[in-house]
């Protein structure tokens, strides 16, 4: 047999370091054009959303399942003990109720002082289930199981029951993923409640393994601003609704500068147990 | 037949990745398990299915959730690459070479990452980001490789003793 025939009979394959250039040639290229001009490739998104999204939605609802089932079964031991325990401290707390009691009629009003004008049920809102999460542990970016079908869009507000959680940055069909405002790249416009000066709330990577975000940029000559503040979302930022509860400062110090203050705000929501989460369909009005 | 399967385990990892920690603690520190399996594909397939396997672990990843397209591709590519190369010297039998490339691959990983959209938007402060992300998102995926690997290679041998088998038959 001739080597020539013997060649024919070979299956063609691409050489190893050809495979490596087209690949890194179409990652550079992608990074290239997302870079550049605002690329979204709308119809690979849904693909995905339409065979993962269903995947994902199942799997992390019967994780859910099990987990709790799961965690009952270790609790049973646990609550038989604590159930003895808690029956001596029911009368104990009957007692200090009846003390409370008197002070809470107080305390309602002096709430009803503090309370926020803009409540969110004036906006037309939805709630989502959570289906799926970054994989990587940089970035915090979680996918809903709601998308366009239920009438979201890019920008939306994104909160729990406590405060804001972020917004949304891309969207499909029956999916959509939102960016929370603890990541490390993300930047809020907000207002201390009590005095309204303007701050810009950031998300750090590092400052949130203790549950803290940053914020900089306060301009606080009177020193009015003190620690336990509430901070919401400014009237001047330009995606998020005015007046949603981002959290309260905890810790705040002056600038080099001397003109400007920083420090770090707890965020009311708790990150680290988000489950459920409610979509405002209303998007903050644009200039045109 | 074996490309299929392939396909269906980096689908299977993504979602797996994606989704079952989601329930036990939305900000834990989760291992790294599209590493794990472009290495071990790498080590036991050889250079090409390593890379084409991490390019399609990356370009999921970066589709779903990354701002930018492309870098966990072109990283995980390189990372099939590097251990596609020692193929070679690969035995089914012993655990130490895996787990040893993976740690590698892992650290390049979270070390470029880093470099790639961290460094470069003057986060300075590497230590801490080792601290809190990398070294314990390193020890968990070391971990989760004990765990899955013999998993791995037992579809790994299947695929061996079918290859065998049909040469015997063929041939």
């Amino acid at each position: 047999m001739s080597p020539v025939v013997k060649k024919q009979k070979e299956k063609f394959s691409l050489p190893t370091k050809y495979i490596l250039m087209i690949l890194t040639a179409l990652s550079i290229g992608l990074m290239v054009i997302t870079f550049t001009i605002d690329f979204k490739p709308q119809f690979l998104n849904n693909a995905l959303g339409y065979v993962i999204t269903p995947m994902q939605s199942g799997l992390s609802k019967f994780g859910s399942l099990t987990n709790s089932k799961v965690r009952e079964l270790i609790e049973l031991g646990k609550v038989r003990e604590e159930n003895e325990l808690l029956k001596k401290q029911v009368q104990e707390l009957i007692n200090e109720n009846i003390r409370f009691s008197q002070d809470e009629y107080e305390l309602n009003q002096l709430r009803s002082l503090f309370e926020i004008k803009g409540d969110y049920s004036e906006y037309d809102i939805t709630a989502a289930q959570i289906i799926s999460k970054d994989t990587s542990n940089w970035y915090s970016t979680f996918v809903i199981d709601k998308g366009m079908d239920d009438g979201l869009a890019v920008d939306m507000n994104v909160l729990s029951e406590s405060g804001l959680i972020g917004r949304i940055i891309a969207v499909g069909n029956n999916w959509a993923k939102v960016s929370s405002i603890i990541e490390d790249n993300s930047n809020v416009y907000g207002t201390v409640l009590s005095t309204k000066d303007n701050l810009l709330v950031s998300g750090n990577l590092i400052s949130f393994q203790e549950g803290r975000i940053l914020f900089s940029q306060l301009h606080d000559s009177g020193n009015l601003v003190n620690v336990g503040d509430k901070i919401v979302t400014s009237n001047i930022s330009d995606k998020y609704l005015p007046n949603i509860l981002i959290g309260y400062i905890t810790e705040i110090e002056e600038d080099p500068n001397n003109l400007t203050k920083s420090g770090k705000i707890v965020p009311y929501t708790d990150f680290e147990h988000l489950d459920t989460v409610i979509v405002i369909r209303t998007l903050k009005q644009q200039v045109e | 037949m074996r490309k299929l399967v392939i396909a269906l385990s980096v689908v299977v990892f993504f979602i797996l990745q994606s989704t079952m920690f989601l329930n036990i603690n939305n900000s834990m520190i989760v291992p790294n398990l599209l590493v794990v399996l472009t290495s071990t594909m790498g080590i036991m397939h050889g250079k090409k299915t390593g890379m084409i396997v991490g390019f399609c672990c990356g370009l999921l990843t970066d589709l779903m959730f990354s701002s930018v397209i492309g870098i966990n591709a072109l990283l995980l590519t390189y990372i099939g690459l590097g251990n596609g190369c020692l193929n070679s010297i690969f035995n089914p039998e012993a655990l130490k070479l895996p787990i040893f490339m993976i740690t590698i691959s892992d650290i390049a990983y979270s070390v470029l990452y880093y470099m790639l959209l961290f460094l470069l938007r003057t986060r300075y402060d590497i230590l801490n980001y080792a601290r809190y992300i990398m070294v314990p998102e390193l020890i968990l995926t070391v971990i989760a490789t004990i765990i899955l690997y013999p998993i791995i290679l037992q579809i790994y041998k299947a695929f061996e003793r079918g290859q065998k088998g049909r040469r015997a038959d063929g041939d």
